[in-house]
């Protein structure tokens, strides 16, 4: 039945795979972004104070969405989007361009061409830890302002 | 991630004071300017050593989360080749 649908061969620039897959991250990092924003505040709800002597605001995660939406606008659910997708594209881009571009040039599968399960683990696994620490400095700087707001907001209250 | 965000409110809570004014602007030039503020003072307060502190936090869990997830999908679409299921 696949013969039907042959697909052509297309030459892809060298390179082409480290676009592609930022462009692929970036476009899941829009849907992902505002679950991060959701996550870190829960994780943070009352980390100044000790346990249990903190009053939870948010119940759970779709009562914290809820809540932020309502109280600062459903903007704020994509606070930092521009930091987080630029890590994205630099982690992700790096780790999946660098996996495709070793499957296109062969140097993780075996005769069959299928998955060589020793070589791909060591070439992903380089490549996530690269694409981590080349993006390390916009990790930070995605804490740095996740932090202040929620701290700002806690001050001033 | 946690670990990261503790490390990090130290540091953030000397800067609240110059930034609570700017935390009344509203709608999303604030969360750009916010990240662009943070990217300036760490620049400022160290240069490049500054941007990349802590670059090695969770290095190990990163090899393994990467390698598992890109070869357990380099072997799921072998085999889902080898049924002939899908034509990509």
């Amino acid at each position: 039945m696949c013969e039907l649908f042959v697909k052509p061969f297309v030459y892809l620039r060298p390179g082409a795979e480290f676009v592609i897959g930022a462009l692929a991250a970036a476009g899941a990092g829009i849907f992902t972004n505002p679950v991060d924003v959701v996550k870190v505040r829960l994780q943070l709800q009352g980390e100044l104070e000790a346990r249990g002597t903190y009053k939870r605001i948010y119940k759970n995660t779709l009562h914290a969405g809820y809540l932020i939406a309502k109280h600062e606008g459903v903007l704020a659910l994509q606070a930092g989007l521009v930091p987080a997708l630029a890590f994205q594209v630099v982690l992700n881009g790096i780790r999946l361009g660098a996996y495709k571009s070793a499957q296109r040039y062969e140097l993780i599968v075996n005769e069959q061409g299928n998955t060589d399960i020793l070589r791909t683990v060591l070439v992903s696994g380089t490549a996530g830890c690269v694409g981590a620490v080349v993006g390390s400095p916009l990790y930070l700087v995605i804490i740095s302002t996740v932090t202040s707001d929620i701290l700002s907001d806690l001050f001033s209250q | 991630m946690n670990d990261d965000v503790i490390v990090e409110l130290s540091q953030v809570k000397t800067q609240l004071q110059a930034q609570s004014a700017k935390s009344i602007a509203v709608g999303y030039q604030h969360e750009y300017a916010g990240s662009w503020d943070a990217f300036k003072s760490l620049w400022k307060e160290g240069g490049i050593a500054a941007l990349y502190r802590g670059w090695n936090a969770g290095l190990p869990r990163l090899f393994v989360g990467s390698s598992t997830q890109l070869t357990t999908f380099g072997l799921a679409s072998d085999w889902l080749h080898s049924m002939n299921v899908s034509c990509i």
